[in-house]
């Protein structure tokens, strides 16, 4: 019979980033400046549009940020191999939050160009934007996000020490005191990213509310997490450096999860429209008008298919779950699907002439040259900062025992 | 192997609990797993613990009740009920939703948690399976008295018909039919494919040969070798993978009954996924009522531990958190909507004559549940146990203040009214609780209320810690 603690008698390898990753760093943190200094030129060419693009590309990016804190507290609660052994992809996602700030600070500069709340004549014009006044106005709106990121990197940066800490001394009772500590925190995290969508972008259309809206953006962000957490994973395990840490068995759980979250976005987003249609009540249904007027239609039908008809059939196939280069496929798709799907929810309010779009800065679907600066700008110097944090310590906690065992079946 | 004679259930001394680590007590092999469970079934009626037919008796007295009000209903009409204009539905569909919510936790428990594998499931799947069916039972009831002429219930069903006659596709209220009886009838083979490799095993130990030819019949012919084991589990692992949508569609499609309609507190988005975590929530609760008195009847604190137990707490403390979340982002949005009839709903919810119920509604579903965060709670099974009535009547009022506070003030002030439930209404719904209770006590009167041959896994498990589930079953 084997030993009960056989697995925990083989060390877990320090490993670390390899030099390919510095190269994609280099690469990825010259796209960012390079997209930084257009986005200066954008700023003084057409300031409106560029902070619209910015807003947008402010979603994508600190999506990761805020899905890699939400998925490290919710897998340090419910437990599971999976999350000990992906801990260190998240929360190098979690440090990137400083950077995410630092992006929001930016955004201040703009509020004018994306808010309809900030301008006296709109809310004196509207019933809506006068209700909202005393939620949405500028003084409480930073109060708000900053509560929001000090919550946030609290949580994190407190986990983030007890890991280091179980890496230096092994203590075993960390183990459930992260457990008890992250319990409380998903509980506040959901609440606090909730509304720091309804303040990011609900808050940017005139009219539009729906209860179920923070959940539905926070779920595609937790899938895009799961997205970009198997393609690192995968990415930094070529050649079996993991000695079979990181195997099939693992890639499943995290491949299901990806599954799960595909079906959890698509049930919200659908249920939001199956409710939203019918009622056919015009402060609402304003929201859906905009987002199916001209060619966004063709978009809506894109997200439709590329965020859940073609995910979802690819992973129900076990042998995809399994193979890390056929998940990656799924991964590198779901990431591309939902840049579109953010572009889609964000955007129309801007591109399209409606009364829940006062701001808009055209009357029908367009890309601006100033939605490539801010998207390429932010993801270079994110990605640039997200690998750096990856780099300082070592892509396996060293000294929990539930990191996933190694396996004989490699990868191949 | 012992013989029925001298397995007595009252008489034997009481089984300690293992514990929050444990989900089996010691001592354990095969065939004592078979024994304990298989004979609680086969224990002589004069061996029958007393509080089995105190139960029973009261739950036929109120089954008696619920045909009375039947037969009041269907001879003087609907008029019996409280309901009115404005407040046309009353408790029929409060009881109707609440019996759903009810019947999620045994699917999920056996579907859902099954493909998660999480091993504290084993011990109470066949109980919620079955009480879930129950429920099911009796949420069914409430739509069809609700029709007024419940002998045509089947128009709503879309069959060809020389009145030219079909049913509104466009109707959520249509959409339920179809999503209630789907899940009546997975669940139903569901349990009963769980059932097969037990109902052989009652019958290889069954004391009489009537028994034997009964438990024979059903277990379709089991003979446990290889080849049935292998397809048993392929058709196990593809009926979870059927039932898991369904845990979720049903009460999906309850929520839109409400949620299609513009009536403000009722339309809104986040119906969904907060009604089917309340379901969840609702269910735990009352596998929690339910498990808790009958593991310590039939002295099953070994089978049934502090784990189970504990497990389903927090399960509880989750979904009822989401609950949480739902409230919140309702009263948030009715407030930032700027709609001056969302914002007055929610006012009257509070402030109307009806914020009594609300008020309690918090008090049962949010801010006492809380205390499930704190491990002794969770650990003080009387406390658990008080809880999880509290919560059922907790659920039971959201479904209350959902349905009446948001029809009982709509737009018009002129087409103002109130809502006073009547006896009958009462009596209707005191008889399901009734009907299912007594349903409840029949299921482990005759049937083994906890999967053997599950059970029998869990003690190879113990045995061989190493072995994980196969691949085919990942």
């Amino acid at each position: 019979m084997s030993d009960h603690n056989h697995d925990e008698l083989i060390p877990v390898p320090d490993i670390r980033l390899g030099p390919k990753a510095t190269s994609v760093e280099r690469v990825s943190g010259v796209i960012g400046a390079l997209g930084l200094l257009l986005c200066v030129a954008a700023y003084f060419a057409n300031r409106q549009e560029f902070f619209q693009s910015y807003l947008f590309a402010f979603i994508y990016w600190s999506g990761f940020a805020i899905g890699g804190i939400g998925v490290l507290l919710m897998g340090n609660t419910v437990g599971g191999i999976w999350c000990v052994t992906s801990r260190r992809f998240l929360e190098a996602k979690m440090r990137t939050l400083p950077i995410v700030f630092l992006f929001f600070l930016v955004l201040l500069l703009g509020l004018k160009d994306i808010y309809p709340w900030t301008h006296p004549d709109l809310v004196a014009h509207s019933p809506y934007l006068h209700q909202r006044q005393p939620y949405l106005n500028v003084p409480f709106f930073i109060a708000r996000i900053v509560l929001y990121f000090a919550i946030w990197l609290f949580w994190g940066m407190r986990l983030y020490r007890m890991s280091d800490r179980q890496d230096a001394t092994g203590d075993p009772t960390l183990r459930e005191r992260m457990r008890a500590f992250s319990a409380p925190g998903l509980l506040i995290f959901v609440l606090t990213a909730t509304f720091a969508y309804f303040d990011w972008i609900l808050s940017a259309d005139a009219q539009y509310y729906s209860t179920v809206y923070g959940a539905m953006i926070l779920i595609g962000d937790v899938l895009q997490t799961f997205a970009l957490t198997i393609l690192v994973m995968v990415l930094a395990s070529r050649g079996d450096r993991f000695g079979g840490r990181i195997n099939y068995s693992v890639l499943h759980d995290l491949g299901n999860l990806m599954f799960a979250f595909t079906i959890f976005w698509t049930y919200l987003t659908a249920s939001q429209l199956i409710i939203t249609w019918p009622a056919n009540l015009p402060q609402e249904l304003q929201w859906y008008l905009d987002r199916v007027h001209g060619f966004w239609k063709w978009m809506a039908a894109f997200v439709a298919l590329t965020m859940f008809a073609i995910p979802f059939l690819a992973l129900l196939s076990q042998a995809r779950k399994r193979d890390p280069q056929r998940l990656i496929r799924v991964a590198i798709w779901l990431l591309v699907a939902r840049l579109v799907d953010i572009f889609w929810i964000v955007m129309p309010t801007f591109r399209d002439l409606s009364p829940s779009a006062p701001l808009a800065t055209s009357k029908g679907f367009t890309i601006y040259w100033t939605d490539f600066a801010a998207f390429f700008g932010l993801g270079g110097i994110w990605i640039y900062v997200y690998l750096r944090q990856l780099r300082r310590r070592p892509l396996l906690p060293l000294r929990d025992p539930r990191v996933s065992p190694p396996m004989p079946e490699v990868l191949a | 192997m012992a013989t029925p004679e001298n397995l007595k259930v009252s008489e034997l001394p009481e089984i300690p609990d293992p514990g929050a680590d444990e989900i089996l007590g010691p001592g354990h092999n095969y065939a004592t797993v078979t024994e304990r469970i298989g004979g609680i079934v086969y224990t002589p009626w004069k061996r029958w613990p007393g509080k089995w037919w105190i139960g029973a008796i009261i739950s036929f007295i109120f089954v008696n009740l619920l045909m009375t009000a039947m037969y009041v209903l269907f001879f003087r009409g609907i008029g019996t009920w409280g309901v009115n204009i404005p407040i046309g539905w009353g408790f029929a569909i409060i009881n109707f939703v609440w019996w759903i919510g009810i019947g999620h936790a045994g699917t999920l428990i056996s579907a859902i948690l099954f493909l998660l594998r999480q091993d504290w499931r084993t011990s109470i799947n066949r109980f919620s399976e079955a009480m879930t069916l129950f429920a099911v039972a009796c949420a069914g009831m409430f739509p069809i008295l609700h029709l007024g002429r419940p002998w045509l219930a089947y128009w709503l069903f879309p069959y060809p018909n020389s009145m030219w006659l079909w049913p509104q596709p466009r109707s959520p209220l249509e959409w339920d039919v179809f999503a209630v009886s789907t899940y009546g009838t997975v669940s139903l083979v569901f349990w009963y494919c769980g059932l097969i490799p037990d109902l052989a095993s009652m019958r290889d130990m069954a004391p009489h040969p009537w028994q034997q030819r009964i438990y024979g019949i059903l277990s379709l012919g089991w003979r446990g070798s290889a080849i049935h084991w292998h397809r048993y589990q392929k058709a196990y692992l593809l009926l979870a993978g059927l039932s898991t949508p369904l845990v979720l569609s049903v009460h999906t499609i309850v929520s839109f009954d409400f949620a299609i309609s513009i009536i403000p507190g009722w339309h809104t988005t986040i119906f969904p996924p907060y009604f089917v975590a309340g379901a969840i929530y609702s269910g735990f609760a009352m596998v929690l009522t339910l498990i808790i008195p009958l593991r310590s009847w039939y002295n099953m604190r070994d089978l049934i531990t502090l784990r189970h137990i504990d497990a389903a707490a927090k399960f509880m403390l989750g979904t009822g958190l989401i609950v949480a979340y739902g409230y919140s982002m309702e009263a948030f949005m009715s407030w930032y909507s700027g709609d001056p009839y969302e914002k007055f709903m929610y006012w009257n919810r509070i402030t109307g004559p009806y914020g009594f119920t609300y008020v309690l509604l918090i008090l049962c579903n949010i801010a006492l549940p809380q205390s499930l965060w704190s491990r002794r709670v969770r650990h003080n099974i009387g406390l658990v146990w008080v809880l999880s009535l509290i919560v059922n009547v907790g659920m039971w009022l959201e479904r209350f203040v959902i349905v009446v506070t948001s029809l009982h003030r709509d737009f018009l002030p002129s087409s103002w009214g109130i809502y006073i439930p009547t006896k009958w209404d009462w009596a209707t719904y005191t008889g399901t609780l009734g009907f299912f209770m007594l349903l409840i006590f029949l299921f482990v009167r005759l049937l083994p209320s906890i999967s053997i041959f599950e059970v029998r896994e869990v003690v190879h498990h113990i045995a061989h810690p190493r072995e994980v589930y196969t691949e085919k079953q990942l």
